[in-house]
């Protein structure tokens, strides 16, 4: 924040503002060399880049809000920091204030100064303790620094914008000073508390990402229809007669998602834990037995009519290494449909119907095709797009009539 | 403390670093608008994307379609088989209109790609926040994206007290650039009361502290179904509203009226956008006034197709044509020719 001198900002009167905000600072600065625990390079890191966290975060070590410990020069020199660095950041984007700007600010850095001599840290440490024991994720303690610094600042720049000294204006800025501290301590309490929320926040969503990115690329294919039941069907708000209206393609979804917004409080849709195949088509190889030549692979069109797959995720997934699912034997996704396959059998009806079981997105089918010339019925087995794909890499001669089929899929 | 902008984009192919000519042209309005400090010093512009969650969508599908089409299947198939094919053959290609706007659109609204283009959108906003140190941001969102970071905000609501929602705070300004929220709402039912996505300097409710919904007039995606916030209680009387209708002429290219570097060219929209990122008090107006804004519109209008068309005018105007008698004098000379 202190790399406001450092900016560069074209403006003299800026330039002037920020040589005496950064005056404040360097006062400051030295004050703080008293502190035994005060290094500059502390300022350097803080004017680089305010790691706000960081530093706050080392700082509450030294001060359990739980032990009567003292702040340390660390932890003053820190927030004194931030509060220069506050109002600098205050004046660099009041513009309006033009020519009455320097003055104000000089006069502000003046009263900072005065305040950082006789600020009484006990009562601001009993103040977070009490704070933190009050309320540990208050909400409303983040929003006091918004709201004080509102009223804080209209009511200085309505009664200070003149050059004549008024009681009202010293009035202010003695409110400010007193405001303002516990502002600071409130705005930087709430970061240091909520730091480990939000560290569980991102792990939280980076868990959700890396399960949606399974969700849609780690299982069979979803057609638009089947995409849209699902979003149907995951949606718990739907009861009744709407619930019907999932099966409805591409309806459902519609009736789903305006229910869900409907309330913010049904917050984020959990990722799926099962999904519904429905009138699905896919390509595979069915294995002909019967075949006079040398190609026993043949092409085959598959279609699912209906059929399931569960999952269940891993809850202690932290980072892509680890294993997205928690399954028995890692057997999952996994699922079934019925299914019609239809291939140019030799000696059997090109038509048939059965069954397919799935993990992830391989399908094995397994249907029955009547005789043609008077033979005996048969169960054919075979294999999806990928799966087929898989398994003809370079194998065997079987698979090349289906080489040139597959080009460009995936 | 640096302020990171987050942009958003709509419907779409969208590149790594789509957002370029957006900023680009946001900074040049800016400047425009009398703000020529550093620009990189005050922000932090970060493009977010979720395009490629139905780029690979439409890419499986169609490559599917395709060996669906290739498949030797005989003549005398099954008719619901053959029907099946023949639908796959007609299956549109990627880069078909259909595909690259409302396909996205369609897969957003009614699949579950919608929840997991907003669990991305989320996880993206909060890794930067993260990464940066700082509670301050805000968001430009345009076209699709209005609607996507509508429901991200419906969902991350921060403003409930007693949630555990309550992690981030609300964006200072939320631009919502071509809004279509309403336009690809089922039913008015999900911006009711349940809706939480309005301005509010109270610390308990709203979404964002400057709601900023930008139209321009010409613009079909922002007019069909617009998004009028005072049709919502929500937005009944509260500060931090602005809905700013460009003029009709504000278009540089008549091809590029939809997108986000158009209206960020606007000086009304750009001004508002800056004035809420530069307000550090909220109940503040921001650096940029009525003044500077009319002088920016007056440079911003030159090149403009409207200010083209006014240069002409004023031309005729010289030699005045503009006069029928004058007309009807030409007339009769090219009729005497």
């Amino acid at each position: 924040m202190v790399t406001v001198s450092k900016q560069g900002c074209s403006k003299s009167i800026v330039n002037i503002v920020f040589a005496i905000v950064a005056l404040a600072v360097s006062n400051s600065a030295f004050s703080a060399n008293e502190c035994n625990e005060f290094e500059p390079k502390d300022f350097e890191t803080n004017a680089e880049m305010p790691q706000k966290f960081n530093y706050l975060d080392q700082a509450f070590k030294l001060a359990p809000g739980n032990s009567p410990v003292g702040l340390s020069c660390k932890m003053k020199n820190s927030f004194w920091t931030e509060l220069v660095g506050i109002v600098a950041e205050e004046y660099r984007f009041s513009d309006d204030l033009t020519g009455k700007r320097t003055f104000i600010a000089q006069r502000m850095a003046d009263r900072l100064r005065e305040w950082q001599a006789d600020v009484d840290y006990e009562n601001l440490r009993l103040l977070i303790e009490t704070a933190n024991s009050a309320d540990p994720f208050g909400s409303n303690q983040k929003w006091m620094v918004g709201s004080l610094m509102d009223s804080i600042m209209n009511t200085l720049i309505q009664e200070c914008s003149t050059n004549t000294i008024s009681n009202e204006c010293n009035n202010e800025y003695r409110l400010v000073r007193d405001r303002m501290i516990f502002a600071t301590f409130m705005n930087n309490l709430g970061d240091v508390q909520r730091h480990p929320l939000v560290v569980e926040e991102v792990k939280k969503f980076n868990k959700r990402s890396a399960q949606w990115d399974a969700y849609l690329d780690n299982q069979q294919f979803q057609y638009l229809w089947e995409l849209s039941l699902n979003y149907c069907r995951d949606n718990k708000n739907i009861t009744g007669w709407k619930y019907v209206g999932c099966y409805v393609p591409l309806v459902g979804a519609g009736i789903a998602q305006a229910d869900y917004d409907k309330k913010s409080a049904n917050g984020w849709e959990r990722v799926p834990t099962s999904r519904f195949i429905y009138l699905h088509p896919e390509i595979g190889a069915v294995y002909d037995k019967y075949e006079a030549d040398d190609w026993h692979i043949k092409p085959s069109f598959i279609f699912e009519w209906i059929g399931v797959m569960n999952w269940k995720w891993n809850d202690s997934w932290t980072e892509p290494s680890d294993k997205i699912y928690s399954c028995k034997w890692d057997i999952c996704p996994w699922g079934f449909s019925l299914v019609s396959q239809y291939a140019n059998f030799s000696q059997h009806k090109d038509l048939g119907h059965g069954a397919a079981i799935h993990f992830r997105n391989y399908t094995i089918t397994y249907t029955r095709h009547d005789s043609e010339f008077g033979g005996k019925d048969e169960w054919f087995v075979g294999v999806n797009i990928s799966l087929s794909k898989l398994l003809g890499e370079g194998r065997n001669n079987n698979w090349k009539p289906l080489q040139s089929l597959f080009i460009g899929t995936n | 403390m640096a302020q990171v902008i987050f942009f958003l984009h709509g419907a779409g192919k969208h590149e790594e670093g789509w957002h370029k000519d957006a900023l680009e042209s946001f900074i040049e309005t800016r400047l425009l608008l009398g703000r020529d400090d550093d620009f990189n010093a005050r922000y932090i512009p970060i493009a977010l994307s979720y395009g490629d969650i139905f780029e690979e969508y439409w890419g499986e599908h169609n490559s599917r379609a395709k060996a669906l089409a290739n498949l030797p299947i005989p003549g005398n198939a099954n008719s619901f088989i053959r029907k099946i094919i023949d639908f796959a053959k007609s299956n549109p290609s990627d880069d078909h209109p259909w595909i690259a706007t409302q396909g996205d659109v369609v897969l957003y609204l009614i699949t579950s790609l919608g929840p997991a283009v907003r669990n991305r959108v989320w996880d993206d906003i909060i890794k930067v926040l993260e990464e940066h140190n700082t509670p301050m941001f805000s968001i430009i969102a345009h076209s699709l994206g209005t609607r996507v970071i509508h429901d991200v905000l419906q969902r991350s609501f921060t403003g409930d007290v007693g949630s555990n929602y309550e992690l981030f705070g609300k964006p200072k300004v939320l631009a919502q650039i071509a809004n279509i929220t309403r336009l690809t709402s089922f039913n008015e039912g999900h911006l009711g009361p349940g809706m939480v996505v309005h301005p509010s300097y109270d610390p308990d409710t709203g979404a964002c502290w400057r709601y900023i919904n930008a139209w321009h007039p010409l613009d079909p995606s922002a007019v069909i179904r617009r998004f009028n916030p005072l049709r919502y209680p929500a937005f009944q009387g509260v500060q931090g509203l602005f809905d700013i209708s460009a003029k009709p002429g504000d278009v540089i290219n008549i091809k590029e009226i939809h997108s986000l570097t158009n209206y960020l060219k606007i000086p009304e929209i750009t001004a508002a956008i800056v004035n809420g990122l530069e307000n550090y008090t909220t109940l503040h107006p921001g650096p940029i006034d009525e003044a500077a804004i009319e002088q920016a519109r007056e440079k911003y209008e030159q090149k403009t197709i409207a200010g083209s068309w006014t240069e002409r005018l004023e031309q005729i105007e010289q030699f005045d044509l503009n006069s029928i008698d004058s007309w009807l004098d030409i007339i009769g000379v090219i009729d005497k020719w």
